[in-house]
């Protein structure tokens, strides 16, 4: 046999035994899951599911605003399409940058490939194609509630359809492949600190982004002229050599019946997706071992670090208690200060809710009338709940998991256990309060309000965060994941689920009544003459009562179960 | 700064031995930054032998293992394994070389026969031969009761000895392991023993890592020191007894050496 011929047999047959062995481990998930926790599993998959049915009905409503407000030409003129199309985009290049530095240049995995004598590209075609695999994930969550939506707002054929499939199917393979390019470039030249280049590449995107925003919302037009303005102004983004605006064109063309021009962009779409996969999988197979050679190097060389500064804040955050137990919240300070993964993007998801309160007075709306402060306000703290939430859920739920697993070293420690989940309670407290505060403290300041009402919503804002946290603590303790290291797999298994749901029913239920606190005031018009009603007081006071009260259950039910586990 | 810098010994096997070497490191360095892991290193060995690396924390063992195998690239020097050349054609080295790094990599959702049949997969074996290789590992590594379970629940030493049966499922001709013997229990360390000797007279070539101055003493044919990147001094048991002359001990031997100094682990 030729020289070529067998490279090709031993590429197909390398593949195939990688895909190989990826379809086993998936079939034994499925089949571990389905088995040992059958319920779990139907739970997960049906808020998958009520997510997905939620996500349609809010992209239909949003297709018949457009629609009512005359906004068609949005539509038919690709807009919209460029947008999401551009914003997906950056959202999967992201995401398969920072799994393909894992997958192909982190330690274990790629170290065990790369030991084996594994043709270099026909690893990085598997790792391509799990890149794509990942990526349709988008199709399945946005692009199938954003596709029946559409035809609901339009009349489309049958061939609408597969055309919209195809078209999703031909871009993500691009983000793909610039998610494996961008990897490989931080493993080639910037080694020493992925995570940091990852930070600081969103944060110049997001910074691009505000700026922007903030000029287009300098104007104080009405809501219907805002958003006509501002899908004028971000035609900046439809350039005819962009992908986003080929797939955005060959969708409104299915749309309009024009298979021909449909059929064009597809090719046109498709063509430069395989090209540009062909030239990653060759760059990246050929320079595999030499960029996991330079990312070993990173991670020999690491700075040395003092800790003083952790030391000075834990010390001025938590002055007030024993020095043993202000000792293990050093640790868990130093711990949270240097996952640059936890703090940015707490700063980044608190750096945007600071610029939108900064730009409050920008809204067109007139801020000068008691009751749009007062709804204002309450949006404000909605968001920042909300926001909170999912942090809480995200960061402090996997606290008692990974600190669970260090059982063997914490159920040593001359502390009791319960001691242990409530100093992590109050770190969740401090860090969740303090940031909290300031963003609604900013806002009474903008909004320009009386002293006691910005002392409410901070007090209401405060009272949420105790409750997140004892949530967020408590079902931790209650469902601990000992087996996995990885925070964000943790949060997203079963007991995670349930503390988000959790969390947010807590938020709905405050809010509510925040509503009718806020409301009732209003209706009043005593909010801003600085005097609550008694009937406010006895609702503030319910309201902070339901958060201690949800923050006691919660850690008394962990409690009990952390004291029980077994190393 | 070392207490004494003695001549090393010759770092060539004996030349009775004579056919193919093995290995070929010429003059291999490696460093990352400003710390220099591995340098000017020159080691040559030869079938039929198993060769014990030692040093301290730090001292470059690891960088030499993973240099050798092709996973770290050297900055300078050559690295041959069974005469090919790892950097020009390092996928036809591979195919005579099994790895087991100190924390040994096994996919957590596949069980360890999965793991091993897909080791064997890649490697070309047939599957009646992995399942023959597999029955006899198993009775020497005792596997079986934990074989067919998914590999997260493993414990290290589960994880370990299931990574050493995929490691040798294609009967490689250069075994190299780091720390092999980390969380065995003595059964399976006196297995292991067994079986990198039974390598060894079989032609093949084991070259190992360790801390462990007695297992080296008891298996190895040849035992390497290395400190601070330096290969300081290689030989038989009995060359280095008598070369250095400190109380006859492994352990004496290597603490002269070595000087106590300990640095961040390579």
């Amino acid at each position: 046999m030729s020289e070529p011929a067998a490279n090709a047999r031993g590429v197909a047959r390398g593949a195939r035994l990688l895909a190989g062995c990826r379809l086993r481990q998936l079939r034994n998930v499925v089949d571990q899951h389905l088995r040992e926790a059958p319920g779990r599993t139907f739970l997960v998959l049906s808020l998958l599911v009520l997510i997905w049915v939620s996500l349609y009905f809010l992209l239909r409503e949003v297709l018949q605003h457009i629609e009512s407000w005359g906004l068609v030409g949005v539509v038919a003129d690709q807009h919209l399409f460029v947008q999401f199309f551009v914003v997906l985009a950056i959202m999967l290049a992201f995401s398969n940058a920072i799994l393909t530095f894992g997958s192909l240049y982190g330690r274990d995995e790629p170290g065990f490939l790369l030991s084996m004598p594994l043709p270099a590209r026909q690893v990085v075609a598997v790792k391509w194609i799990e890149g794509i695999v990942l990526s349709s994930w988008s199709f399945l969550l946005l692009g199938i509630p954003l596709m029946l939506a559409i035809s609901r707002n339009s009349p489309v054929e049958w061939y609408y359809y597969p055309l919209f499939f195809a078209h999703f199917a031909g871009f993500v393979i691009i983000p793909a492949c610039v998610g494996l390019l961008a990897a490989w470039v931080v493993a080639m030249w910037a080694p020493r600190r992925p995570i940091m280049v990852a930070i600081a590449t969103g944060v110049l995107l997001l910074l691009g982004v505000i700026y922007w925003l903030s000029s287009i919302s300098e104007s104080a037009l009405k809501s219907e002229q805002w958003l006509r303005v501002v899908f004028r102004q971000m035609g900046i983004i439809k350039q005819p050599f962009l992908p986003s605006t080929w797939t955005a064109k060959g969708i409104v063309a299915a749309i309009q019946r024009d298979i021909g021009e449909s059929l064009f962009y597809l090719a046109v779409v498709a063509g430069n997706g395989l090209f540009l996969s062909w030239l990653t999988v060759n760059v990246l197979g050929i320079t595999w071992s030499e960029a996991f050679s330079r990312a070993q190097r990173g991670r020999y060389h690491q700075r040395i670090r003092r800790g003083w500064c952790t030391a000075i804040t834990c010390w001025a955050l938590f002055f007030y208690l024993p020095g043993k137990l202000r000792r293990v919240m050093l640790k868990d300070l130093r711990s949270f200060a240097r996952d640059a993964r936890q703090w940015s993007q707490m700063a980044i998801m608190f750096g945007l809710l600071v610029i939108y309160v900064l730009n409050l007075r920008r809204l067109p709306v007139d801020l000068d009338r008691p009751q749009i402060k007062g709804l204002i306000a309450f949006l404000n703290l909605t968001t920042v709940s909300l926001i909170l939430a999912t942090f809480t859920s995200r960061f402090v739920y996997p606290l008692l998991s990974l600190e669970g697993q260090q059982l063997w070293l914490v159920g040593l420690l001359p502390v009791r256990r319960a001691t242990l989940l409530l100093i992590k309670f109050l770190f969740a407290v401090t860090v969740t309060s303090l940031s909290a505060a300031v963003v609604m403290g900013l806002a009474a300041g903008v909004l320009n309000m009386p002293a006691a009402f910005a002392a409410l919503n901070i007090a209401v804002s405060v009272g949420i965060c105790v409750g997140l946290a004892g949530l967020s603590i408590g079902l931790g303790a209650r469902f601990p994941v000992l087996t996995n290291r990885n925070p964000a797999r943790i949060a997203s298994g079963f007991g995670g689920t349930l503390n988000l749901i959790a969390s947010m029913l807590f938020v709905g239920a405050e809010m509510a009544g925040m509503a009718v606190l806020t409301f009732h005031e209003m209706s009043r018009n005593v909010v801003f003459t600085g005097q609550l009603s008694q009937g406010g007081k006895w609702t503030l006071a319910a309201l902070l009562a339901g958060s201690g009260l949800v923050a006691a259950g919660s850690l008394w039910i962990g409690i009990r179960h952390f004291q029980r586990l077994e190393a | 700064m070392h207490q004494s810098q003695p001549q090393p010994a010759s770092t060539q096997p004996p030349a009775a031995q004579a056919p193919a070497p093995c290995v070929e490191l010429t003059g291999v360095s490696k460093s990352f930054g400003d710390k220099h892991a591995v340098v000017d290193l020159t080691l040559t060995l030869m079938p039929g032998e198993v060769f014990a690396f030692l040093g301290p924390n730090g001292a470059g063992k690891t960088t030499t293992l993973k240099t050798t195998t092709g996973l770290l690239r050297p900055d300078r020097g050559t690295v041959r394994v069974c005469g090919e050349n790892m950097l020009r054609n390092g996928r036809a080295a591979k195919q005579h070389i099994a790895y087991v790094p100190d924390q040994p990599f096994l996919y957590d959702k596949l069980t360890g026969r999965e793991f091993i049949t897909f080791t064997g997969d890649v490697y070309g074996v047939p599957r009646a031969t992995v399942a023959r290789r597999l029955a006899r590992l198993d009775e020497r590594l005792d596997l079986e009761g934990f074989l067919d379970q998914i590999a997260e629940s493993y414990s290290h030493g589960m994880k370990q000895k299931t990574a050493l049966a995929a490691a040798l499922i294609h009967a490689p001709r250069l075994l190299v392991v780091d720390e092999p013997i980390v969380g065995l229990d003595p059964r399976t360390i006196r297995a292991l023993k067994v079986l990198f000797r039974d390598i060894a007279q079989a032609g093949g070539t084991v070259f190992m890592s360790t801390h462990t101055l007695d297992v080296a003493e008891a298996v190895a044919d040849r035992i390497g020191i290395i400190n601070h990147g330096h290969l300081i001094t290689v030989g038989t048991m009995d060359e280095l007894r008598s070369h250095y002359a400190a109380g006859g001990r492994l352990e004496d031997i290597f603490l002269t050496l070595t000087d106590g100094h300990e640095e961040h682990d390579v």
